[in-house]
Protein backbone atom coordinates (compact mmCIF):
# COMPACT_ATOMS: atom_id res chain seq x y z
CA UNK A 1 0.00 0.00 0.00
CA UNK A 2 2.87 2.20 1.15
CA UNK A 3 4.52 1.53 -2.43
CA UNK A 4 1.87 2.38 -4.15
CA UNK A 5 1.28 5.84 -2.53
CA UNK A 6 4.96 6.21 -3.17
CA UNK A 7 4.58 5.11 -7.03
CA UNK A 8 1.89 7.53 -7.41
CA UNK A 9 3.37 10.30 -5.38
CA UNK A 10 6.63 9.42 -7.74
CA UNK A 11 4.45 10.19 -11.03
CA UNK A 12 2.64 13.07 -10.09
CA UNK A 13 6.15 14.76 -9.28
CA UNK A 14 7.51 13.66 -12.76
CA UNK A 15 4.33 14.90 -14.63
CA UNK A 16 4.24 18.16 -12.85
CA UNK A 17 8.21 18.62 -13.36
CA UNK A 18 7.00 17.75 -16.82
CA UNK A 19 4.64 20.54 -17.02
CA UNK A 20 7.13 22.94 -15.56
CA UNK A 21 9.63 22.61 -18.11
CA UNK A 22 7.08 23.40 -20.60
CA UNK A 23 8.21 26.04 -23.69
CA UNK A 24 5.73 29.11 -23.09
CA UNK A 25 4.41 30.26 -26.15
CA UNK A 26 6.11 33.14 -28.08
CA UNK A 27 4.63 36.35 -27.93
CA UNK A 28 4.97 38.06 -31.38
CA UNK A 29 3.09 40.59 -30.87
CA UNK A 30 4.75 44.24 -32.44
CA UNK A 31 6.36 41.96 -35.44
CA UNK A 32 4.97 43.54 -37.81
CA UNK A 33 5.02 46.84 -36.86
CA UNK A 34 8.49 47.02 -36.35
CA UNK A 35 8.93 45.02 -39.97
CA UNK A 36 7.39 48.07 -41.67
CA UNK A 37 10.17 50.57 -39.89
CA UNK A 38 12.97 47.97 -40.50
CA UNK A 39 12.19 47.98 -44.26
CA UNK A 40 13.29 51.64 -44.37
CA UNK A 41 16.98 50.39 -43.76
CA UNK A 42 19.05 51.30 -46.75
CA UNK A 43 21.86 49.02 -48.27
CA UNK A 44 23.22 52.08 -49.81
CA UNK A 45 23.53 54.16 -47.11
CA UNK A 46 25.68 51.27 -44.90
CA UNK A 47 28.15 50.93 -47.15
CA UNK A 48 28.86 54.50 -47.90
CA UNK A 49 29.18 54.72 -44.41
CA UNK A 50 31.52 51.53 -43.92
CA UNK A 51 33.31 53.00 -46.65
CA UNK A 52 33.55 56.51 -45.17
CA UNK A 53 34.58 54.94 -41.65
CA UNK A 54 37.39 52.99 -42.58
CA UNK A 55 38.72 55.69 -44.95
CA UNK A 56 38.86 58.03 -41.72
CA UNK A 57 40.60 54.96 -39.50
CA UNK A 58 43.10 54.34 -42.11
CA UNK A 59 43.91 57.84 -42.09
CA UNK A 60 43.92 58.44 -38.33
CA UNK A 61 46.80 59.19 -35.85
CA UNK A 62 46.77 56.10 -33.67
CA UNK A 63 46.69 56.25 -29.74
CA UNK A 64 49.01 56.48 -27.89
CA UNK A 65 49.72 52.89 -26.69
CA UNK A 66 52.85 53.24 -24.33
CA UNK A 67 51.24 51.45 -21.92
CA UNK A 68 49.60 49.09 -23.84
CA UNK A 69 51.92 47.38 -26.60
CA UNK A 70 50.77 45.14 -29.07
CA UNK A 71 50.56 41.78 -29.10
CA UNK A 72 49.26 39.30 -31.77
CA UNK A 73 45.42 39.68 -31.43
CA UNK A 74 45.65 43.16 -30.64
CA UNK A 75 47.81 45.44 -33.17
CA UNK A 76 47.78 48.74 -30.78
CA UNK A 77 49.85 50.27 -32.91
CA UNK A 78 47.24 50.38 -35.42
CA UNK A 79 44.34 51.90 -33.12
CA UNK A 80 42.58 54.71 -33.64
CA UNK A 81 39.81 56.85 -33.15
CA UNK A 82 39.55 60.38 -32.81
CA UNK A 83 38.41 60.80 -36.59
CA UNK A 84 36.19 58.63 -36.14
CA UNK A 85 34.89 60.38 -32.61
CA UNK A 86 34.39 63.24 -34.79
CA UNK A 87 32.83 61.59 -38.31
CA UNK A 88 30.01 60.00 -36.06
CA UNK A 89 29.04 63.47 -34.26
CA UNK A 90 29.10 65.31 -37.59
CA UNK A 91 26.74 62.61 -38.86
CA UNK A 92 24.17 62.60 -36.15
CA UNK A 93 24.04 66.39 -36.40
CA UNK A 94 23.54 66.02 -39.69
CA UNK A 95 20.43 64.21 -39.28
CA UNK A 96 18.80 66.58 -36.86
CA UNK A 97 20.17 65.15 -33.85
CA UNK A 98 22.25 67.10 -30.87
CA UNK A 99 25.20 65.09 -30.24
CA UNK A 100 27.15 64.98 -27.13
CA UNK A 101 30.11 63.14 -25.88
CA UNK A 102 30.48 61.38 -22.26
CA UNK A 103 34.46 62.41 -21.70
CA UNK A 104 35.56 59.95 -19.00
CA UNK A 105 38.86 58.76 -17.46
CA UNK A 106 42.06 61.12 -18.43
CA UNK A 107 46.03 60.64 -20.03
CA UNK A 108 46.33 58.63 -23.07
CA UNK A 109 42.93 56.10 -22.53
CA UNK A 110 40.23 58.91 -21.87
CA UNK A 111 37.07 57.84 -23.54
CA UNK A 112 35.07 59.66 -26.08
CA UNK A 113 31.83 58.21 -25.70
CA UNK A 114 29.71 59.95 -28.57
CA UNK A 115 25.86 59.77 -27.93
CA UNK A 116 22.67 61.20 -29.82
CA UNK A 117 19.08 60.82 -28.41
CA UNK A 118 15.47 59.94 -29.87
CA UNK A 119 13.03 61.06 -26.71
CA UNK A 120 10.04 59.19 -26.23
CA UNK A 121 6.66 60.06 -26.45
CA UNK A 122 4.71 58.93 -23.23
CA UNK A 123 7.93 56.73 -21.03
CA UNK A 124 10.22 58.80 -22.32
CA UNK A 125 12.34 58.22 -18.88
CA UNK A 126 13.10 54.39 -20.18
CA UNK A 127 15.68 54.14 -22.63
CA UNK A 128 16.89 51.62 -25.13
CA UNK A 129 20.19 52.22 -25.33
CA UNK A 130 21.78 51.36 -29.07
CA UNK A 131 25.48 50.84 -29.09
CA UNK A 132 28.81 49.84 -31.11
CA UNK A 133 32.13 50.79 -30.51
CA UNK A 134 33.70 53.37 -32.87
CA UNK A 135 37.39 52.30 -32.02
CA UNK A 136 39.58 50.13 -35.02
CA UNK A 137 42.62 48.39 -35.82
CA UNK A 138 43.71 49.60 -39.09
CA UNK A 139 40.77 50.10 -41.53
CA UNK A 140 38.06 47.73 -39.06
CA UNK A 141 35.56 47.20 -41.81
CA UNK A 142 33.27 44.70 -39.94
CA UNK A 143 35.28 45.84 -36.55
CA UNK A 144 33.66 47.80 -35.95
CA UNK A 145 32.93 50.30 -38.84
CA UNK A 146 29.75 47.64 -39.72
CA UNK A 147 27.94 47.99 -36.02
CA UNK A 148 28.67 52.11 -36.34
CA UNK A 149 26.93 51.78 -39.75
CA UNK A 150 23.96 49.94 -38.52
CA UNK A 151 23.84 52.46 -35.62
CA UNK A 152 23.64 55.55 -37.82
CA UNK A 153 21.58 53.94 -39.92
CA UNK A 154 18.90 53.39 -37.23
CA UNK A 155 19.28 56.70 -35.92
CA UNK A 156 18.52 57.76 -39.32
CA UNK A 157 15.18 55.89 -39.66
CA UNK A 158 14.07 56.49 -35.75
CA UNK A 159 13.34 60.03 -37.11
CA UNK A 160 10.75 59.01 -39.04
CA UNK A 161 9.06 57.19 -36.51
CA UNK A 162 7.39 58.39 -32.81
CA UNK A 163 7.94 55.39 -29.97
CA UNK A 164 7.29 55.18 -26.41
CA UNK A 165 10.52 55.06 -25.00
CA UNK A 166 13.97 57.32 -25.34
CA UNK A 167 16.05 55.84 -27.68
CA UNK A 168 19.94 56.23 -27.17
CA UNK A 169 22.10 55.65 -30.03
CA UNK A 170 26.31 55.57 -28.33
CA UNK A 171 29.23 55.04 -29.87
CA UNK A 172 31.57 53.71 -27.21
CA UNK A 173 34.98 54.46 -26.88
CA UNK A 174 38.35 52.27 -26.84
CA UNK A 175 36.22 49.04 -26.32
CA UNK A 176 39.35 47.21 -27.77
CA UNK A 177 41.08 47.53 -24.88
CA UNK A 178 38.97 46.00 -22.71
CA UNK A 179 35.61 47.85 -23.24
CA UNK A 180 36.74 50.79 -20.88
CA UNK A 181 34.21 53.29 -22.55
CA UNK A 182 31.45 51.31 -21.66
CA UNK A 183 32.55 50.25 -18.38
CA UNK A 184 33.30 54.23 -17.37
CA UNK A 185 29.90 54.75 -18.87
CA UNK A 186 28.01 51.66 -16.73
CA UNK A 187 30.08 52.69 -13.40
CA UNK A 188 29.53 56.51 -13.88
CA UNK A 189 25.92 55.66 -13.46
CA UNK A 190 25.05 57.11 -16.81
CA UNK A 191 23.39 53.79 -18.07
CA UNK A 192 21.04 53.84 -14.54
CA UNK A 193 17.84 54.79 -16.95
CA UNK A 194 18.44 51.96 -19.52
CA UNK A 195 15.49 49.47 -19.91
CA UNK A 196 17.19 47.80 -22.40
CA UNK A 197 20.30 47.75 -25.00
CA UNK A 198 21.24 46.09 -27.64
CA UNK A 199 25.27 46.53 -28.23
CA UNK A 200 26.74 45.31 -31.24
CA UNK A 201 30.30 44.14 -32.32
CA UNK A 202 31.33 42.82 -35.64
CA UNK A 203 27.81 42.25 -37.94
CA UNK A 204 29.15 42.38 -41.38
CA UNK A 205 31.10 39.04 -42.40
CA UNK A 206 29.30 35.75 -43.37
CA UNK A 207 30.49 32.91 -44.87
CA UNK A 208 28.46 29.92 -46.75
CA UNK A 209 31.61 27.67 -46.60
CA UNK A 210 31.06 24.81 -44.13
CA UNK A 211 33.84 25.03 -41.18
CA UNK A 212 33.80 28.34 -41.74
CA UNK A 213 32.06 29.17 -38.65
CA UNK A 214 34.33 27.69 -35.13
CA UNK A 215 33.13 26.77 -31.61
CA UNK A 216 32.98 29.00 -29.56
CA UNK A 217 35.06 27.65 -26.26
CA UNK A 218 33.19 24.27 -26.26
CA UNK A 219 30.08 26.09 -27.43
CA UNK A 220 28.90 24.19 -30.33
CA UNK A 221 28.00 26.33 -33.51
CA UNK A 222 26.33 25.53 -37.06
CA UNK A 223 29.50 25.14 -38.92
CA UNK A 224 28.90 27.66 -41.66
CA UNK A 225 28.94 31.41 -40.78
CA UNK A 226 25.96 32.40 -42.69
CA UNK A 227 23.74 33.98 -39.35
CA UNK A 228 23.75 36.69 -36.80
CA UNK A 229 24.42 35.14 -33.35
CA UNK A 230 21.71 37.17 -31.18
CA UNK A 231 23.06 36.52 -27.87
CA UNK A 232 21.48 37.22 -24.10
CA UNK A 233 21.43 36.13 -20.83
CA UNK A 234 19.23 35.26 -18.09
CA UNK A 235 18.20 39.04 -17.74
CA UNK A 236 17.81 39.47 -21.18
CA UNK A 237 16.14 36.16 -22.04
CA UNK A 238 12.96 36.94 -23.30
CA UNK A 239 14.18 40.09 -25.95
CA UNK A 240 16.79 37.48 -27.41
CA UNK A 241 14.14 34.94 -27.91
CA UNK A 242 11.85 37.82 -29.00
CA UNK A 243 14.24 38.99 -31.52
CA UNK A 244 15.59 35.60 -32.89
CA UNK A 245 11.37 34.82 -33.71
CA UNK A 246 11.40 38.24 -35.20
CA UNK A 247 14.78 38.03 -37.56
CA UNK A 248 13.79 34.54 -38.61
CA UNK A 249 9.87 34.29 -39.05
CA UNK A 250 9.98 38.32 -40.45
CA UNK A 251 13.11 36.74 -42.97
CA UNK A 252 14.93 40.57 -42.26
CA UNK A 253 18.50 38.12 -41.95
CA UNK A 254 18.98 34.47 -40.62
CA UNK A 255 19.59 34.77 -36.79
CA UNK A 256 20.83 32.49 -34.34
CA UNK A 257 19.94 33.10 -30.69
CA UNK A 258 22.02 31.97 -28.02
CA UNK A 259 21.60 32.48 -24.19
CA UNK A 260 24.22 32.24 -21.79
CA UNK A 261 23.93 30.73 -18.41
CA UNK A 262 22.82 33.35 -15.15
CA UNK A 263 24.26 36.56 -15.82
CA UNK A 264 26.56 35.09 -18.37
CA UNK A 265 29.56 35.71 -16.35
CA UNK A 266 31.09 32.21 -15.41
CA UNK A 267 34.38 30.75 -16.43
CA UNK A 268 32.99 28.69 -19.80
CA UNK A 269 30.86 31.03 -21.06
CA UNK A 270 32.85 34.29 -20.32
CA UNK A 271 33.94 34.61 -24.28
CA UNK A 272 29.86 35.30 -25.09
CA UNK A 273 30.33 38.79 -22.81
CA UNK A 274 32.92 39.90 -24.38
CA UNK A 275 32.16 43.37 -25.82
CA UNK A 276 30.50 46.53 -24.64
CA UNK A 277 27.63 44.36 -22.97
CA UNK A 278 29.82 42.48 -21.24
CA UNK A 279 29.68 44.81 -17.60
CA UNK A 280 26.09 45.66 -18.39
CA UNK A 281 25.29 41.67 -18.56
CA UNK A 282 27.57 42.02 -14.35
CA UNK A 283 24.88 44.80 -13.52
CA UNK A 284 21.49 43.09 -14.02
CA UNK A 285 21.05 45.31 -17.31
CA UNK A 286 19.06 43.66 -19.79
CA UNK A 287 21.15 43.52 -22.79
CA UNK A 288 21.79 41.55 -26.21
CA UNK A 289 24.34 41.29 -28.07
CA UNK A 290 24.76 41.22 -32.06
CA UNK A 291 27.83 39.74 -33.54
CA UNK A 292 28.69 37.44 -36.66
CA UNK A 293 31.13 36.09 -34.29
CA UNK A 294 34.44 37.98 -34.57
CA UNK A 295 37.70 36.24 -34.68
CA UNK A 296 35.65 32.63 -34.24
CA UNK A 297 34.44 33.55 -37.83
CA UNK A 298 36.19 36.28 -39.77
CA UNK A 299 39.52 35.49 -41.15
CA UNK A 300 40.74 39.42 -41.05
CA UNK A 301 39.70 39.94 -37.74
CA UNK A 302 42.12 42.61 -36.22
CA UNK A 303 43.83 42.45 -39.12
CA UNK A 304 44.99 44.90 -42.17
CA UNK A 305 42.67 43.03 -44.61
CA UNK A 306 39.92 44.41 -42.58
CA UNK A 307 38.49 46.12 -45.73
CA UNK A 308 35.08 47.18 -47.03
CA UNK A 309 35.02 44.59 -49.97
CA UNK A 310 35.11 42.19 -47.39
CA UNK A 311 31.81 43.16 -45.68
CA UNK A 312 28.58 41.07 -46.98
CA UNK A 313 26.34 43.96 -48.06
CA UNK A 314 23.41 41.97 -48.14
CA UNK A 315 24.11 40.43 -44.69
CA UNK A 316 24.66 44.16 -43.14
CA UNK A 317 21.53 45.31 -44.73
CA UNK A 318 19.76 42.04 -43.50
CA UNK A 319 21.00 42.22 -39.50
CA UNK A 320 20.36 46.11 -39.36
CA UNK A 321 16.87 45.21 -40.21
CA UNK A 322 17.00 43.10 -37.20
CA UNK A 323 18.14 45.79 -35.29
CA UNK A 324 16.36 48.28 -36.59
CA UNK A 325 12.76 46.01 -35.96
CA UNK A 326 14.03 44.99 -32.18
CA UNK A 327 14.70 49.04 -31.73
CA UNK A 328 10.94 49.22 -33.18
CA UNK A 329 9.79 46.59 -30.59
CA UNK A 330 11.84 47.32 -27.36
CA UNK A 331 10.63 51.23 -27.56
CA UNK A 332 7.47 50.46 -28.82
CA UNK A 333 6.89 52.38 -32.12
CA UNK A 334 3.67 54.19 -32.92
CA UNK A 335 2.13 53.97 -36.15
CA UNK B 1 48.84 14.89 -6.88
CA UNK B 2 48.94 10.82 -8.24
CA UNK B 3 51.14 10.08 -5.08
CA UNK B 4 48.29 11.74 -2.71
CA UNK B 5 45.07 9.70 -4.82
CA UNK B 6 47.32 6.63 -4.80
CA UNK B 7 47.69 6.63 -1.04
CA UNK B 8 44.67 7.26 -0.62
CA UNK B 9 43.23 4.54 -1.91
CA UNK B 10 45.66 2.06 -0.13
CA UNK B 11 44.67 3.55 3.26
CA UNK B 12 40.91 3.60 2.47
CA UNK B 13 41.40 0.09 1.34
CA UNK B 14 43.17 -1.13 4.00
CA UNK B 15 41.13 0.39 6.65
CA UNK B 16 37.49 -0.80 4.89
CA UNK B 17 38.97 -4.23 4.20
CA UNK B 18 39.56 -6.00 7.56
CA UNK B 19 35.92 -6.73 6.93
CA UNK B 20 34.13 -9.26 4.55
CA UNK B 21 33.88 -8.33 1.46
CA UNK B 22 30.94 -9.77 -1.05
CA UNK B 23 27.89 -9.08 0.95
CA UNK B 24 25.08 -7.86 -1.09
CA UNK B 25 23.70 -4.08 -0.09
CA UNK B 26 23.87 -0.65 -0.33
CA UNK B 27 26.49 1.68 -0.30
CA UNK B 28 25.85 5.45 -0.26
CA UNK B 29 28.96 7.30 -1.57
CA UNK B 30 30.35 10.20 -2.40
CA UNK B 31 32.43 11.28 -5.34
CA UNK B 32 34.42 13.93 -6.82
CA UNK B 33 33.09 14.51 -11.03
CA UNK B 34 33.26 16.44 -13.76
CA UNK B 35 31.20 16.35 -16.83
CA UNK B 36 31.28 17.72 -20.23
CA UNK B 37 28.15 17.96 -22.30
CA UNK B 38 27.46 19.54 -25.96
CA UNK B 39 24.51 19.11 -28.51
CA UNK B 40 23.66 21.12 -31.13
CA UNK B 41 21.89 23.18 -29.00
CA UNK B 42 23.26 22.70 -25.22
CA UNK B 43 26.18 22.91 -23.45
CA UNK B 44 27.11 22.10 -19.85
CA UNK B 45 30.11 20.87 -18.36
CA UNK B 46 31.38 21.45 -15.31
CA UNK B 47 33.46 20.18 -11.86
CA UNK B 48 31.15 19.49 -8.49
CA UNK B 49 30.45 16.95 -6.28
CA UNK B 50 27.91 14.17 -6.08
CA UNK B 51 26.38 11.82 -3.80
CA UNK B 52 24.23 8.54 -4.37
CA UNK B 53 23.74 5.19 -3.83
CA UNK B 54 25.31 1.84 -5.25
CA UNK B 55 22.83 -1.23 -5.06
CA UNK B 56 25.29 -4.81 -5.39
CA UNK B 57 23.10 -8.13 -5.79
CA UNK B 58 24.95 -11.53 -5.77
CA UNK B 59 27.75 -9.83 -5.93
CA UNK B 60 27.79 -9.17 -9.16
CA UNK B 61 24.72 -7.23 -10.32
CA UNK B 62 24.75 -3.53 -9.28
CA UNK B 63 22.87 -0.79 -9.80
CA UNK B 64 23.71 3.56 -8.60
CA UNK B 65 21.92 6.08 -8.63
CA UNK B 66 22.90 9.50 -8.21
CA UNK B 67 22.97 13.31 -7.98
CA UNK B 68 25.46 15.80 -8.38
CA UNK B 69 26.00 20.16 -9.04
CA UNK B 70 28.98 20.99 -11.20
CA UNK B 71 30.29 24.31 -11.44
CA UNK B 72 32.51 26.38 -14.72
CA UNK B 73 29.18 27.22 -16.64
CA UNK B 74 26.80 28.15 -13.95
CA UNK B 75 25.27 25.28 -11.68
CA UNK B 76 24.42 22.36 -12.93
CA UNK B 77 22.58 19.23 -11.92
CA UNK B 78 22.80 15.68 -13.26
CA UNK B 79 20.74 12.92 -11.64
CA UNK B 80 22.18 9.51 -12.81
CA UNK B 81 20.54 6.02 -13.07
CA UNK B 82 22.97 3.15 -13.82
CA UNK B 83 22.80 -0.65 -13.84
CA UNK B 84 25.90 -3.21 -14.97
CA UNK B 85 28.27 -5.45 -13.65
CA UNK B 86 30.60 -5.88 -11.23
CA UNK B 87 34.13 -8.28 -11.20
CA UNK B 88 33.77 -10.21 -7.85
CA UNK B 89 36.47 -10.11 -5.03
CA UNK B 90 38.54 -6.97 -3.46
CA UNK B 91 39.17 -5.75 -7.17
CA UNK B 92 35.93 -5.20 -8.58
CA UNK B 93 36.26 -3.49 -11.87
CA UNK B 94 32.70 -2.79 -13.38
CA UNK B 95 30.90 -1.53 -16.65
CA UNK B 96 27.54 -0.10 -16.53
CA UNK B 97 24.51 1.52 -18.67
CA UNK B 98 23.70 4.95 -17.78
CA UNK B 99 21.08 7.22 -18.31
CA UNK B 100 21.74 11.04 -17.28
CA UNK B 101 19.35 13.35 -17.33
CA UNK B 102 21.25 17.00 -16.93
CA UNK B 103 19.37 20.25 -15.08
CA UNK B 104 20.41 23.83 -14.36
CA UNK B 105 22.24 26.05 -16.19
CA UNK B 106 23.95 25.50 -19.40
CA UNK B 107 24.61 27.37 -22.65
CA UNK B 108 21.42 27.56 -25.27
CA UNK B 109 21.32 27.67 -28.71
CA UNK B 110 17.70 28.26 -29.36
CA UNK B 111 15.28 27.22 -31.55
CA UNK B 112 14.69 29.55 -34.93
CA UNK B 113 11.21 30.50 -33.23
CA UNK B 114 13.31 31.66 -30.10
CA UNK B 115 12.19 28.49 -28.34
CA UNK B 116 14.52 27.28 -25.75
CA UNK B 117 16.03 23.75 -25.81
CA UNK B 118 14.65 21.19 -23.87
CA UNK B 119 14.85 20.67 -20.12
CA UNK B 120 16.07 17.99 -18.82
CA UNK B 121 18.78 17.13 -21.44
CA UNK B 122 19.99 13.54 -21.65
CA UNK B 123 22.46 11.17 -22.67
CA UNK B 124 22.41 7.76 -22.42
CA UNK B 125 25.82 5.99 -22.53
CA UNK B 126 28.71 3.34 -20.24
CA UNK B 127 30.60 4.19 -17.59
CA UNK B 128 33.27 1.93 -16.77
CA UNK B 129 35.43 1.87 -13.34
CA UNK B 130 38.37 0.11 -14.05
CA UNK B 131 39.95 0.93 -9.95
CA UNK B 132 37.24 0.05 -8.03
CA UNK B 133 38.32 -1.96 -4.97
CA UNK B 134 35.27 -3.68 -2.57
CA UNK B 135 35.97 -3.45 1.02
CA UNK B 136 34.33 -4.45 4.29
CA UNK B 137 32.77 -1.14 4.75
CA UNK B 138 31.80 -0.40 1.41
CA UNK B 139 34.40 0.53 -2.04
CA UNK B 140 36.84 2.73 -3.13
CA UNK B 141 37.03 3.38 -6.88
CA UNK B 142 39.13 5.65 -8.61
CA UNK B 143 39.24 6.98 -12.01
CA UNK B 144 35.98 6.23 -13.36
CA UNK B 145 35.48 7.07 -17.23
CA UNK B 146 31.65 7.76 -19.14
CA UNK B 147 30.70 8.39 -22.50
CA UNK B 148 26.97 9.29 -23.67
CA UNK B 149 24.98 10.31 -26.42
CA UNK B 150 21.64 11.61 -26.95
CA UNK B 151 19.00 13.77 -29.08
CA UNK B 152 20.70 16.82 -31.15
CA UNK B 153 24.41 14.85 -31.31
CA UNK B 154 24.63 15.31 -27.90
CA UNK B 155 27.88 13.46 -27.03
CA UNK B 156 28.39 13.53 -22.96
CA UNK B 157 32.06 13.38 -21.38
CA UNK B 158 32.54 12.11 -17.64
CA UNK B 159 34.80 11.59 -15.33
CA UNK B 160 35.58 10.50 -11.17
CA UNK B 161 38.71 11.24 -9.88
CA UNK B 162 37.25 9.43 -6.84
CA UNK B 163 34.67 7.68 -5.36
CA UNK B 164 34.14 6.76 -1.80
CA UNK B 165 31.19 4.59 -0.78
CA UNK B 166 29.98 2.79 2.43
CA UNK B 167 28.15 0.51 3.15
CA UNK B 168 24.39 0.24 5.39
Amino acid sequence: MKMNRLLNLTIVTFLALLVACGEKEGDRSGFEEATVVAQQVNGENLMNSVAELVDIHLNDIPIDNSECPPGDLFPTDHLTRNAAVGYISEEFRKMGYIPDTAVLGEGAYITYNVFAEWPGTSDAEEVILVGSHLDAFYGGADDNTSAVAAMLEAARIARNFSFSHTIRFIAFDLEELGSIGSTRYVEGGLAGDVKTAIVMDLIGYRSFEPGSQKSVMGIRLPDVGDYLMVIGNRDSEEITRQITDMANSQSLSKALGVLAPGDGAYFLSQALMRSDHGLMWYKGIPAVFFTDGANFRNPNYHLASDLPETIDADFLTGNTKVLMAAIALLAEVQL
Amino acid sequence: MKKILFITIIIATSIFSAHSQDRPGISIFLHQTGMYYSSDNITSEGLGLGIGAHFLHKSQIAGQVDANILWGNGNAITTRIAAGYEKKGKWAPAIYATCNLLWGQRTEILAENGDRPPLPAWAAGVRVTPLKFRTGRGYVSALEFGYGVGPAKAMSLEFSVLSIGIRF
